[in-house]
């Protein structure tokens, strides 16, 4: 048994190996996805390490000092109570990052299991869950989302902590899942009919080893692009949320919500409402970039950079 | 070659970004075509006297909500009655000096020996904007209306009305059951008799055209968008108003108000907030206008003393509140809170501090100053056993002194005085968490769960105080009684479950005092003991202010009923 | 044909009814509502509050108020605003044309934009157009709107500004006020909204159609056109263009119920008297008779056009078969 198995991983890590050469080979073809990627890297660390980038701290006020302009010391000015806005851009970015995560996260783990289980099962259980599905993509959604942050707003939850994220997050996460879920059964019930899956149900596999084992890793790349393009589509949806008055409270920083209150500024203080939207537009358009690389190179039907 | 193309494709488009963030002093493009907003018609002769009024022309007053109905029986925001002001006119008003003053009475009403009749003297030759005759029998029926079944209209006063009497057409004689101390108050609007039928009260074409004697009538109403006035033909002053019309605008929001005011797209913008001062002070041409009215309003944190957990009992001490039903802790976060900081850095210094619930007018009780210390709160909290933790917060038996502040979401100046106190609290060792609501779930009332309430709070901070009588306030909010509980059915506005047996006797004394100095003594009284107990905080006090473009003549706040609207009949515009 | 469409109608219904019923208790659970205005006056007695609430309907529990609302709505009576006192229907009614004419307007602008880019990118694939446009057409789906509105106010109402003063676009509203009718006025006051829409919208489309048209130039029948010697003009306009805007048919087809439901950021900013402002001010004001009006409204136009996208879709590929 044990001279067996040796072989067999070896075999399989090499296979692994090539296939994310071949991966990257396309990929790193892709100029302006390779540029999304490495400006998310680049944002990624400097948004980690905020403090070794800001001397300053995101929630010290200086009210003697509010909506200064861009400066030398203030490279993005301040805010209306006088907060150095680059650094509240920094750790605004954890959290909206943070809420797009775990948003998107919310979104894939739930549109994959409702698709896996829909292509894999079929029959009333499949018809029953893609109604439900029909029933999510047939509200209009960001009205949905507005009547869901005022309920979210009303349950006044007892325990909550400055700058928590999570209701929000889950809740926009519970409202995107459906694009996945569409995209998982058709390629799930192809899967189900080849030889290796009913090979390893014929050897005893339950359902629950056939669909993550086997299944699931051969479904990845589509979700993948899934994810990414939903994780864009969350930051976007954060931000309005919040713009909106719905999202993280004060005085934690998002994107979104340094950008609330900010329209009566604009003849006296423009930059509060610039620097936090552009950066909403430069994550978004890299992850969109990304995106895009992360398709044509996992897709080995499309051709990368050839005419 | 394809790689570069695409890279300089990308770095094209992010410049083009840029330069369109960068903005940059492009030439101003003449385009002669474009109607301007204010459509001054300018006078054919020249004015000679620049101070002598021009006729004519347009303002356009902006307003962030938009009034649900201009019939007072009906009104429930603000913004409704402050509309209605430039149209219906009461027997008696609130003036631009804060006192009460006769308008379509001859003068204030004189009331009887046993003080059970009160008497109008009416105004005689007045027209509504329909032609019709202004008599008694329009006060009549404007009492009717009030205590009729569809009357949205508070009925405190006229309650206690038993009759009203017309023994001429210009004479109103008011027989009252019990002695109402503050019978001025009344009468403020007068609706016509021939307005409609009481028992169809909710479908008056009158809601959203009402006919009155001021200076103006509704001429259309584009609902979500804008209502315009036009002149009422029958208005009493010859020659006036100056101005063809005045237009209503509806905002989506006060910052969308704050831009189209400086950009001149809007004459007027009611109800700015102080921290909106500062900008406004900056912009070229525009001016603004503000008053404190009643006995005046303060922004205050309300604390509550009693559980957080929606029991809401009518005695907060079955469960006290953890740390703020300690008095200690209350003064200790009065302590150490620097409300001339937040004046002068939020409010640009354009208001006062907080220092008692009634600071002004007649009911006028001044106190001094709390006092900003943070060494004495410290000293309070230790004292009361909340020592601070590794963290920097105070602990007391494994409990952290951290507590929640609600307020209203979208409200620009609360949500930077909450912060601004959690900076302060920080100093102090205790931690403040901002959980925000939208202001209709934050006021919500006993049967739908309110959290004010079911008392599911540690601190509020909204405005209140107002009224041109401290009765119905103190009562309302100060007194054991007025706790809402499940005895009560969820009545008043007593939110710190706050109980002190000599204010209660006190307000309720004051109640029946047909001794108005006397009163204000008693209420005085209240003022200074609640300073003692520090249910609350009074923070800063607040002012009704309107911004205006400086062209506009004769504008100016008040401190009663008018509010933006007083004297329009007035307004003109510098061509 | 037939049964396949009473099929989907009867599903149709289904869902909107399970719809009205979760988003009737999601709303009906927000505490508020008209009451609360009430609330803060000390002068409003305990009698006051209950005469009112009672008159409003708010005694009942939340499932008798959702069969009351459904038998109400089945009449076509979405009720009376709590507000406005006025019937729901009516308060759409009077936003309604506001909306569709600065939708309408920005779907022809969308189209107009994105049609000829989008076939033009596709032809001259991997030239200086064509990565112009597709970049432009990634930067406008990844521009959070509202911010978008807010630098196009920045830089066109109040950086840049008439000799008079005056902003050089109109930064709000439909109309200049109190000014007697104008077309070219009412045009000046779309430009900024419109732009806002039709940028990120027309990203959108042009991408689409960019790739159905490389995916249709590639397919075998426009290749044996080009074989057969047709002219580059005539394979591209007769064969390859009409296939591939067969698609957007669907994706024209879904924004249609944005006809209806406008664009809440963008009426907000712009202070457009439009539905969605409508629906964002009732819903702070947990205003539930409008609130649920535009809910179910839009949630019943999207679900019927993408019946009709599938019924449209079906006759024009007659490689669709319903089933």
């Amino acid at each position: 048994m044990t001279t067996l198995s040796v072989p067999a991983k070896k075999i399989r890590t090499v296979r692994e190996q090539s296939l994310f050469l071949f991966f990257w080979m396309r990929f790193r073809r892709h100029v302006t996805a390779m540029l999304g990627g490495i400006i998310m890297l680049i944002m990624t660390v400097v948004i980690a390490f905020a403090p070794v980038f800001s001397p300053y701290d995101p929630f010290d006020q200086d009210l003697l000092n509010r909506l200064q302009p861009p400066s030398a010391e203030h490279w993005m000015g301040t805010d209306d109570l006088g907060r150095d806005m680059l650094t509240r851009i920094l750790y605004g970015g954890r959290i909206s990052l943070s809420v797009g995560l775990l948003a998107m996260g919310v979104s894939i783990v739930l549109g994959t299991l409702i698709g896996l289980t829909s292509g894999y099962y079929g029959g009333w259980i499949d018809s029953i869950l893609m109604r439900i599905t029909e029933i999510f993509l047939s509200i209009p959604r960001l009205f949905v989302l507005i009547a869901m942050g005022m309920f979210l707003r009303s349950l006044n939850l007892p325990n909550i902590q400055a700058g928590s994220f999570m209701p929000i997050a889950v809740v926009i996460g519970a409202l995107s899942w459906m694009g996945t879920a569409r995209l998982v059964p058709a390629s799930t019930l192809e899967l189900r009919g080849r030889e290796f899956v009913q090979a390893s149900r014929a050897l005893g596999g339950s359902d629950a080893r056939l669909l993550f084992m086997h299944i699931l890793p051969n479904i990845m790349s589509p979700i993948i692009v899934s994810a990414t393009l939903g994780l864009a589509s969350a930051i976007i949806s954060e931000s309005g949320l919040s713009y909106l008055g719905f999202g993280v409270q004060l005085p934690t920083p998002t994107w979104g919500n340094m950008l609330s209150n900010t329209q009566n500024q604009m003849l006296t203080a423009p930059w509060t409402a610039i620097f936090p939207g552009m950066m909403i537009f430069i994550v978004v358009i890299a992850i969109n970039y990304l995106g895009d690389g992360l398709r044509d190179a996992l897709d080995p039907r499309h051709i990368v950079g050839k005419k | 070659m394809k790689q570069f193309k695409t890279l300089l494709a990308f770095v094209l488009v992010a410049a083009f970004v840029l330069s369109a963030c960068g903005g940059g002093e492009a030439a101003p493009q003449a385009e002669p075509d474009t109607p301007a907003a204010e459509t001054t018609d300018a006078p054919t002769e020249e004015a000679v006297d620049p101070n002598a009024p021009v006729t004519g022309g347009t303002v356009i007053v902006g307003t962030p909500q938009e009034p649900v109905t201009l019939n007072p029986l009906l009104a429930s925001a603000t913004i409704d009655d402050v509309i209605s002001a430039f149209i219906i006119e009461g027997l008696v008003t609130v003036d631009g000096e804060g006192e009460y003053a006769p308008v379509l009475a001859e003068e204030l009403p004189t009331v009887s020996e046993d003080g059970l009749v009160v008497t109008y003297k009416l105004k005689k030759d007045i027209k509504f904007s329909n032609g019709d005759a202004f008599t008694c029998a329009d006060v009549q029926f404007t009492y009717e209306g009030i205590v009729s079944d569809l009357s949205g209209a508070s009925t405190s006063g006229y309650s206690d009305i038993e009759k009203i009497e017309c023994p001429d057409d210009f004479t109103a004689e008011v027989y009252f059951l019990d002695v109402y101390a503050p019978y001025l108050r009344l009468f403020s609007y007068i609706i016509p008799k021939g307005a409609g039928d009481l028992a169809a009260l909710d479908t008056w074409e009158y809601n959203r055209a009402p006919i009155g004697t001021g200076p103006w009538m509704v001429a259309q109403w584009e609902a979500g968008d804008n209502i315009t006035l036009v002149k009422n033909p029958n208005y009493r002053e010859p020659g006036k108003p100056y101005l063809d019309s005045v237009i209503v605008k509806i905002l989506p929001s006060r910052e969308t108000g704050v831009q189209l005011l400086g950009t001149g797209e809007i004459t007027v913008l009611w109800d700015l907030t102080e921290a909106d001062l500062p900008t406004i002070d900056q912009l070229d041409g525009v001016a603004w206008s503000g008053a404190t009215y009643g006995y005046g309003e303060n922004e205050l944190l309300v604390f509550n003393l009693g559980p957080t957990d929606g029991s809401a009992p009518a005695d907060p001490s079955v469960a006290p509140h953890p740390s703020l039903s300690d008095l200690r802790v209350r003064q200790a976060i009065q302590y150490g809170i620097d409300k001339q900081l937040i004046v002068d850095a939020l409010l640009g210094g354009n208001v006062k501090v907080g220092t008692t619930v009634l600071p002004i007018g007649y009911w006028a009780c001044p106190q001094p100053a709390s006092e900003f210390n943070v060494e004495k709160a410290n000293a309070l909290l230790n004292e009361a056993g909340w020592i601070v933790g590794a963290d920097g917060i105070r602990e007391k038996d494994g409990v952290r002194l951290s507590l929640k502040i609600s307020s209203t979401t979208g409200n620009q100046l609360r949500e930077q005085t909450e912060q601004v106190l959690v900076e302060m609290m920080k100093e102090i060792g205790i931690e403040l968490v901002i959980d925000n609501l939208p202001s209709d779930v934050l006021l919500a009332g006993w049967d739908s769960d309110g959290m004010r309430k079911k008392g599911r709070f540690d601190i509020l901070l909204y405005t209140t105080g107002g009224g041109y009588d401290p009765d119905s306030h103190l009562f309302s909010n100060y007194h054991s009684a007025r706790i809402p509980s499940a005895d009560n059915e969820g009545a008043g506005n007593n939110f710190s479950r706050y109980i002190n047996a000599d204010v209660d006797a006190l307000i309720d004394d004051a109640a029946f005092n047909a001794d108005q100095d006397a009163r204000r003594e008693a209420y005085c009284q209240v003022a200074e003991q609640i300073n003692k107990d520090v249910p609350r905080v009074f923070l800063y006090e607040r002012m009704v202010i309107s911004g205006y473009r400086e062209q506009l003549q004769n504008f100016r706040v008040s401190p009663g009923y008018a509010d933006m609207t007083l004297d329009s009949q007035n307004w003109w515009l510098q061509p | 044909m037939a049964t396949y469409l009473l099929r989907r109608l009867l599903q149709s219904i289904l869902t909107l009814l399970v719809i009205s019923m979760i988003l009737f208790g999601l709303i009906s659970s927000v505490p508020g509502g008209i009451m609360s205005a009430y609330q803060e006056n000390p002068d409003f007695t305990a009698e006051d509050l209950a005469r009112l609430e009672a008159k409003y309907g708010l005694n009942d529990p939340v499932p008798v108020r959702y069969l009351k609302w459904l038998g109400n709505t089945l009449q076509d009576d979405f009720g009376n605003s709590f507000i406005s006192k006025r019937p729901a229907l009516e308060e759409i009614g009077d936003r309604l044309p506001n909306t569709m004419l600065l939708m309408g307007v920005m779907l022809i602008v969308t189209l107009l934009i994105a049609i000829p880019l989008g076939i033009i990118s596709a032809i001259k694939q991997y030239t200086w157009f064509d990565h112009i446009t597709t970049t432009l057409a990634f930067a406008g789906q990844s521009l959070p709107v509202f911010w978008f509105g807010l630098l196009l106010i920045i830089i066109f109402s109040v950086t840049l500004k008439e000799a008079d003063g005056k902003p050089f676009l109109p930064g709000s509203g439909m109309y200049t006020l109190g000014a007697p009718f104008s077309l070219i006025d009412r045009i000046e006051h779309l430009i900024l909204p419109v732009t806002m829409l039709a940028f990120v919208s027309a990203a959108g489309y042009m991408r689409y159609l960019r790739s159905s048209m490389l995916d249709v130039i590639n397919e075998d029948y426009v290749r044996t056109a080009r074989a057969k010697g047709a002219r580059e003009r005539v394979v591209i306009f007769k064969h390859a263009m009409r296939n591939a805007l067969i698609p957007l048919v669907t994706l024209i087809g879904l924004d249609l119920p944005s006809l209806f439901g406008g664009a809440l950021f963008t009426e907000t900013i712009f202070a457009w008297p439009g539905i969605g402002r409508l629906y964002f001010a009732a819903a702070l004001k947990t205003d539930y008779p409008v609130v649920m009006a535009v809910l179910i409204i839009y949630s019943a136009l999207i679900i019927l056009s993408s019946l009709l996208v599938d019924v449209i879709y079906a006759i024009l590929d007659p490689r669709i078969r319903l089933s």
